[in-house]
């Protein structure tokens, strides 16, 4: 188990009037290997919830526990932060905001330098880091970040998280603000880096149809607590919950449903739009196969 | 950074949040004015007790007015500790070196503390009971006369209302890179003095960045609505004086007045001045 939370709470702007209660007892584990999805409203918390999983945010009530590093509202022990930043790589909402170096190189180099690696190991990792998410080492490396376009930054910077090889990566909408191309890109992106780079990748999406595609897992934010957390195949019974709560259901789900009523009943979960078009394929076919030796009984 | 404390509003719903931001703005002053021709300690209480009662009014809980001082609290011990040392007048009490401390030094320092810490409550209070869009509006139309002699006033008006738009802003986007660079293991707190400029930089860059980019988009945004700034414009809320302003200004001058009376009419003799003298002599008896 590589991330444990337990009982966690957290409030914004305690003894104000703008107090805020944003984590209300949250209780999670994320399993090596894990695909998370987080989905939820804009103030349901998520945010806050992976900024504690990083050492970012002090927990308040609660534990978390990562790898072996336990975060802890007590003083003391210190927790040992650079080592939990070096396991848990965390790509923020528009990473490109976060570039500042004069040159591509020099950016994606500044988390494994400050792992204090050796030069040749940086270089190594940063040629490793550009080429994972598909940019042009040689050609890019020498450019300032700052004449890329949009979705090369982005790159860029995620390539900057990936340099410092870490065990869980957690994303917050990788693809915001891009345009369908740049988003599929960048969905893609995220499939191979699971294969590739790091085995737990968590990540933040408001799109459900996003999530869809590649988790395994989904965990449904809703007003400080954790709706429900489901594989991602159990998803189709908990649709009236989503739209209790103004999420969106998956379109995939959508059609299911509507050919449910029609009286075509799918034997398999359906989630992703992948699945439905298997799904139909399949009944097609058996239908067919059907008619095939109904036919060939005839000819007998 | 979240907890940063630079006029903030505290809303809530009272006759001091509706009255008139000009009338707010000219009783600050003449509050302000007044602090600092306070001479006795009858005269601070009752100041005292004005405060009190505004900020009861004003449904503003007295902790978070307490809080403002928090931040002059060095300037406060400072002022007070070179009074009590270098203040020449009066009886000595204790005399060390070139150092004197004297019954009208420590007067003057406790007297002192009350007119600072009174200050900045009471300026603080305009703050907490007027929204800055409200303020720059007020400033404007104060300003206005100005305009006359040919002061870009509502170009001045338009700029701080902006600047005050963007700080809680850049406040956030502060915070985010900050976050975002210690992710990738920038230890920005720690260190020494050089170290700690330098750790700034991936937070400082990007900052600039992302304010030329808002500022640009909002220039962008104010030209894409035909913004123009000149006089012929309007205001969707037009600010009036009401009957609750008179009242404030009444209670205001009459405090103002007091204040007045009491240092050049009543200072010197009768009953006040004999309770002023009871306290000093209570200080001096304290500490000598």
């Amino acid at each position: 188990m590589s991330i444990v939370v337990k009982n966690l709470s957290f409030t914004y702007g305690v003894g104000t009037a703008f107090a805020k209660k944003a984590l209300d007892d949250i209780n999670l584990t994320i399993n090596d290997g894990d695909f998370v999805g987080i989905i939820g409203h804009t103030g349901s918390g998520k945010s806050t919830f992976i900024q504690h999983i990083n050492g970012l945010i002090k927990p308040q009530e609660g534990s978390v526990e990562v790898f072996d590093i336990s975060l802890t509202p007590a003083k003391k022990p210190k927790p040992d932060l650079r080592k939990l930043r070096s396991s848990v790589g965390m790509v923020f909402q528009y990473p490109e905001y976060q570039l500042f170096e004069e040159t591509v190189y020099k950016d994606v180099a500044f988390g494994p330098k400050n792992l204090g690696l050796s030069a040749e190991e940086i270089e190594e990792r940063v040629k490793e880091a550009i080429g994972l998410v598909g940019l042009d080492y040689d050609a890019i490396k020498d450019r300032a970040p700052f004449e890329l376009s949009g979705g090369q930054k982005r790159r860029v910077a995620i390539a900057g998280i990936i340099a410092m090889r870490p065990k869980v990566l957690i994303l917050d909408e990788p693809s915001a603000g891009l345009d369908p191309y740049g988003k599929e890109q960048i969905l893609n992106l995220i499939v191979k880096l699971k294969e590739q780079c790091s085995p737990t990748i968590i990540v933040i999406s408001h799109d459900i149809d996003e999530i869809t595609r590649f988790a395994s897992r989904i965990v449904v934010f809703n007003d400080s607590h954790v709706a429900y957390d489901v594989p991602m195949t159990e998803l189709f019974e908990h649709q009236a919950e989503l739209v209790e709560m103004g999420l969106d259901i998956p379109q995939a789900v959508k059609i299911a449903k509507a050919l449910e009523q029609k009286g075509i009943v799918f034997d398999q979960p359906i989630v992703s739009l992948s699945d439905l078009y298997k799904a139909i394929v399949d009944r097609y076919n058996s239908i067919h196969v059907d008619k095939n030796a109904f036919d060939e009984e005839e000819n007998h | 950074m979240r907890d940063i404390s630079f006029g903030q509003y505290y809303p809530s719903e009272s006759v001091i949040h509706r009255m008139d931001p000009r009338a707010k703005i000219i009783f600050s002053l003449l509050y302000m004015i007044g602090m600092f021709f306070i001479v006795s300690y009858t005269m601070y209480l009752v100041t005292f007790i004005f405060l009190m009662t505004v900020i009861l009014i004003a449904k503003i809980p007295p902790k978070i007015v307490f809080r403002s001082i928090k931040a002059i609290v060095f300037i406060l011990i400072f002022t007070a500790i070179i009074n009590l040392l270098f203040y020449n007048e009066g009886k000595v009490l204790v005399e060390w070196w070139k150092i004197r401390i004297t019954d009208a030094g420590i007067n003057f320092s406790v007297k002192m503390i009350f007119r600072l810490t009174m200050l900045v409550m009471g300026t603080s209070l305009l703050t907490y009971t007027t929204t800055p869009t409200a303020l720059t509006d007020a400033i404007e139309s104060l300003l206005k006369p100005l305009s006359y002699i040919k002061v870009p006033v509502h170009d001045i008006a338009i700029i701080m209302s902006i600047a005050l738009r963007f700080i809680p802003g850049l406040i956030e986007e502060t915070d985010k890179i900050m976050m975002a660079q210690k992710a990738r293991g920038a230890s920005i707190d720690t260190g020494n003095f050089i170290q700690k400029v330098k750790a700034m930089l991936p937070v400082l860059i990007p900052l600039f960045v992302s304010a030329f980019r808002r500022a640009d988009e909002l220039a962008d945004a104010l030209d894409a609505r035909c913004y123009n700034a000149t006089d012929h414009r309007t205001k969707m809320k037009v600010l009036k004086y009401s009957g609750k302003d008179l009242v404030g200004a009444i209670v205001v001058v009459a405090l103002f007045v007091g204040i007045l009376l009491d240092k050049y009419l009543i200072g010197g003799s009768g009953l006040w001045v004999g309770i002023d003298r009871y306290i000093a002599d209570g200080i001096r008896n304290l500490v000598g």
